[in-house]
């Protein structure tokens, strides 16, 4: 509301009075989701987008705190977690550094909930703990695996069981604090990487989230989990699962959305069709000169791209096709943050102003793209750029200083 | 030291090298980017320390401050020796600031907790004299030569004794070859700086005269230091053209002293410009750099700003709801073309602008893309949209600006619509800037024009972030989901892999001088400008310097590229530049996993 007069020692001023503002979200949760293991982005950065976030309106911050590339948290009862895992020792968050930045959220309104991806995304365990991986780089890394490098815990395997329960039991009590969610992963899991079939697969899935969830409930929080254990897999969670979309829609028209609320569970929406925010600058996987048939060609497009544009995530409806009577059960959002391709010094730029357009989405519901939503977004990139967040611009600026006259 | 042994020594060199290039296996062990024309390397350990000494031509170079001086090629100021000194001694400042302050310790590019630096205890062998030899003197007119007027090769040896030799035949040469060398070393985590590839022999020269980024100052403002340091990222890339395309139609933010209403009105705010003292400076920088800013006035379309200080000069100027009748974007306004104010306006600003730029750079771009022909309905002194009316008066305002520049000591370059939309007359000088198709290229040069190569399907910066413009309601679904007309946004990989020349025929190839990135900033400004042009302008740098073939022939490898490019990525964040990454940290520490 406040602007600064542009001669000095004159002062700060609104020319908005008098003003009466009555405001309330129309989602619970409104988030985003940040991945600090493709690539190395540090707690001080993480604090700074948690101020930005506040500033929108935004109350929670999804770590997508491990990967098969990197394990950046210390977990002291696992040392070898983060001292193999990580990148180098500049990358990994000490527990002081996590508590630093949950209470940093705390304090501002955004409660900051790490998920551990499992079992699939897990090959960085592989070098503190070789025997609990099965499949580790296993080549080609494509039949195995989404991404280089492949592995995944092993299933039915105490082993493995008592590192879930010796991992989760040093993290969660730090972690609960601050939040009353877990995010469990399972996104992407290879039936292959195990010399299974999916039907074969389930059965040990199934045993393999009832454990983990039964840790998490031990510690009275609340599991959250990507889609695929539900739409893929059909296991069986309790009622308290929190089941995150990320892919837009299944089989038949209905979307991932309407399919998880469908079976009764609470939903998040952020389908990557419009809420992936690493979408279109190109592959990252080189074009390998000794394969013919290698699929990197010319023009070297990413499988969600083009880049999602602000106007195209201001525009994701996402209660599009919920019936009425399932509405509650879709809890909220999270715009994703992927960071195969961004680090601390593309970080705000990738974000912002994009962000602020989901948190528009997020606490008023479905917008309407219109002049005055990129004028008031164009102000708020203003807002962004003097507290220090790298934001892209939003409109030329001859058309913000003569409005009307950019129209098509 | 014998200064007649070194230059016998690297003229045999010189022989060897050109004898020896079809027997030479370029076995990569170094990063350099852009790759150089002839390279081989070893594996032996040499440290550099602080009191490093650099010699230009048996003279010490090592300064303690750099100094800009005054560059004037005109009066009574250096003789062209001097100037080039000062442009050596400023480099070899640099180049020391940038060995040991870099501070580039590269364990993103071995596997994690590897040992990859020297062994702490052996013996060090020091680099202790840089020696520069420049074997002619410069032109006199060494910041204002025509594409491919000057020499801008260079042969950089390391011995395995510590010995660096770097020879060529210009002071732009030896600037290239300092840069090469800073991309030769590395911090320990004890501090020390080492190179781990001796000896190292390397023959480098461009593959295009003509290598440059296109920066629109004019849709968003930059200050002048946002232009100088991507000067200096550009000169780390071995570019050596920053074309500023100054102004346009939504502002003017050049001073113009003889026509103060131009950037009084038409700036974006008061002080959102650049005087003549900023203009003149950052061209020094540039110069400094071998890099030469040349400046564009775009017109007579993209022109409307100037209605802003003389309104009728202006035909259909801000017209609306109906812009798009008039212009490719709003606001619309293009010169008269059959008006003595015109003309008289024209004169004064170039007796005002021409002279001030042309120490610093052979050319002037006078602009002419997207020239309206509705416009020229609205125009009282033309009053037709039929191109057979327009043409005429258009080839006279192009001759009579043409003059003016040649007039000035400098050769025009133009937007390819002169040539191959209005079918003007141009002269053998003018340089055509193609941007719409590799076709165009083509069809220019088979007229005999030299041509600039860089379309929008391949080396165009600001596409792919969406329209920028509003939309009625009820134009929604048409345009949903809102994607620019030059979508996707062009990914480092697309713009490696462009071939300039694989539509020209080899008796035409000599008049495609080289080419230009684009920087439009209708979506960007200074916040983000590091990370729109960077890292994706380096692969354009090593298409305009390496060539986009290989030594065999083929199509450039991105697997030997990619983490190449990473480490010039790394480089160029830490000395300031916000490139972003290229690839996971996952993927430039182990080998080639991220390739399918």
């Amino acid at each position: 509301m406040f602007y600064k007069y542009s001669e000095a020692n004159v002062g700060i001023y609104t020319p908005y009075a008098p003003l009466a503002v009555e405001d309330t979200p129309v989602f619970a949760h409104r988030g985003l989701n940040l991945d600090i293991s493709r690539n190395i982005i540090t707690p001080k950065e993480v604090m700074r987008t948690i101020e930005t976030l506040a500033f929108n309106k935004f109350n929670r911050l999804h770590l997508h705190a491990s990967d098969a590339q990197s394990w950046p948290l210390e977990i002291p009862a696992l040392p070898d977690l983060a001292a193999k895992g990580a990148y180098r020792e500049e990358q990994v968050w000490s527990v002081a550094d996590l508590r630093e930045v949950q209470s940093f959220g705390s304090h501002r309104g955004v409660e900051v909930y790490l998920e551990i991806d499992m079992p699939g995304h897990t090959a960085s365990v592989q070098a503190a703990y070789p025997d609990l991986i099965e499949s580790y780089n296993r080549q080609p890394w494509p039949d195995f695996s989404a991404q280089p490098c492949a592995g995944q815990l092993k299933l039915h395997y105490p082993p493995v069981t008592d590192f879930i329960t010796t991992l989760l039991s040093d993290l969660l009590p730090r972690t609960a604090p601050f939040s009353s969610l877990f995010h469990l992963g399972g996104d992407e899991i290879y039936a292959s990487a195990y010399d299974m079939s999916p039907s074969e697969l389930k059965p040990h899935l199934q045993s393999f989230i009832d454990h983990a969830v039964s840790v998490v409930h031990s510690h009275s929080l609340t599991p959250v989990v990507w889609e695929e254990h539900v739409l893929d897999f059909n296991l069986t969670l309790p009622s308290d699962t929190i089941v995150q979309i990320w892919r837009a829609s299944m089989h038949s028209n209905r979307s991932a959305l309407a399919e998880v609320v469908g079976r009764g569970h609470r939903a998040l929406f952020g389908a990557y069709t419009h809420w992936y925010l690493d979408c279109g600058h190109g592959g990252w996987r080189d074009p390998d000169p000794g394969n013919p048939d290698s699929e990197v060609k010319s023009p070297y497009l990413d499988y969600c791209g083009p880049l999602k544009n602000w106007r195209e995530v201001y525009s994701y409806d996402p209660l599009s096709d919920i019936p009425k009577d399932r509405q509650h059960l879709v809890l909220g959002g999270e715009v994703h943050m992927w960071a195969e391709l961004t680090d601390g010094v593309n970080l705000d730029n990738n974000l912002w102003p994009r962000v602020a357009a989901a948190g528009e989405v997020l606490w008023r519901g479905r917008g309407v793209i219109n002049e005055d939503v990129t004028r008031r977004l164009a102000e708020m990139r203003e807002w962004l750029v003097a507290s220090g967040v790298a934001a892209g611009p939003v409109q030329v600026t001859w058309c913000l200083m003569n409005p009307g006259n950019c129209r098509q | 030291m014998d200064i007649l042994k070194f230059f016998k020594s690297t003229a045999q060199l010189g022989l060897i090298l050109l004898t020896g290039m079809l027997f030479a296996t370029a076995a990569m062990s170094v990063s350099v980017w852009p790759l150089p024309s002839y390279y081989s390397s070893g594996d032996k350990v040499l440290w550099i320390a602080e009191n490093v000494q650099f010699t230009y031509n048996a003279v010490d170079s090592t300064t303690s401050s750099p100094t800009y001086g005054n560059l004037t090629m005109n009066g009574n100021e250096s003789t062209s020796t001097s100037t080039s000194t000062l442009v050596i001694d400023a480099a070899t400042t640099r180049t020391k600031d940038r060995l040991f302050s870099d501070a580039f310790i590269p364990w993103k590019f071995h596997p994690r907790n590897s040992d990859f630096e020297p062994l702490p205890n052996a013996p060090k062998i020091y680099i202790n004299v840089v020696a520069l030899l420049q074997q002619r003197p410069d032109p006199a007119n060494i910041f204002k030569t025509l594409d491919g007027e000057l020499d801008e090769s260079y042969n950089l040896t390391i011995t395995e004794e510590g010995q660096v030799t770097i020879t060529s035949l210009t002071s732009v040469g030896i600037l290239h070859a300092l840069e090469t060398l800073t991309q030769l070393f590395y911090q320990s985590s004890g501090g020390e700086v080492y190179m781990q590839s001796a000896p190292i022999l390397i023959a480098d020269a461009p593959k295009f005269s003509h290598r440059g980024l296109n920066l629109d100052v004019a849709r968003a403002y930059y200050a002048p230091s946002d232009i100088m340091r991507t000067i200096d990222a550009l000169s780390w890339n071995k570019f050596n053209r920053l074309h500023l395309h100054a102004t346009d139609s939504q502002s003017w933010p050049l001073d113009i002293p003889a026509l103060p209403a131009l950037a009084t009105n038409g700036a974006y705010m008061k002080g959102l410009s650049y005087s003549a003292d900023v203009l003149a400076e950052i061209q020094q920088y540039g110069a400094y750099r071998g890099v030469q800013v040349i400046i564009e006035t775009d017109m007579p379309g993209h022109a409307s700003s100037i209605g802003l200080a003389y309104p009728d000069l202006i035909a259909a100027f801000h017209v609306q709801p109906d812009w798009g009748t008039y212009s490719a974007e709003p606001p619309t306004g293009q010169l008269k073309l059959n008006s003595s104010a015109v003309y008289n306006f024209l004169d004064t600003l170039w007796s005002d602008l021409l002279p001030r730029v042309s120490p610093y750079t052979a050319y002037f771009h006078t602009g002419g893309d997207e020239v309206n022909a509705n416009v020229y309905l609205l125009d009282e002194g033309v009053r037709s949209n039929d191109s057979a009316v327009i043409q005429p008066f258009l080839q006279k305002f192009i001759d009579f600006n043409h003059e003016h520049v040649r007039a000035a000591g400098l050769a025009p370059m133009v937007w390819e619509e002169q040539l191959l939309q209005w079918n003007l007359t141009l002269g053998a000088d003018v340089v055509v800037q193609t941007w719409l198709s590799d076709d165009s290229l083509a069809q220019t040069v088979a007229m005999g024009h030299k041509a600039l190569f860089g379309n929008y399907n391949y080396w165009y910066l600001d596409c792919g972030k969406g329209q920028w413009l509003d939309f009625y309601p009820s134009s929604f679904q048409e345009y949903y989901p809102f994607a620019d007309y030059c979508s996707p946004t062009k990914n480092w990989r697309l713009i490696y892999s462009y071939d300039p020349l694989y539509n020209i025929p080899p008796n035409s190839t000599h008049l495609v001088l080289g080419g230009e990135i684009h920087m439009w900033s209708e979506q960007t400004d200074p916040v983000i400008l590091d990370s729109m042009i960077w890292p994706r302008a380096c692969a354009a740098a090593e298409v305009l310097w390496s060539g986009a073939k290989d030594a065999q022939g083929m199509n450039r490898s991105q697997v030997e590229a990619s983490p190449r490019l990473s480490e010039m990525r790394e480089r160029m964040v830490l000395r300031g530049v916000g490139a972003g990454p290229v690839q996971m940290v996952y993927c430039t520490q182990n080998g080639t996993q991220c390739a399918l």
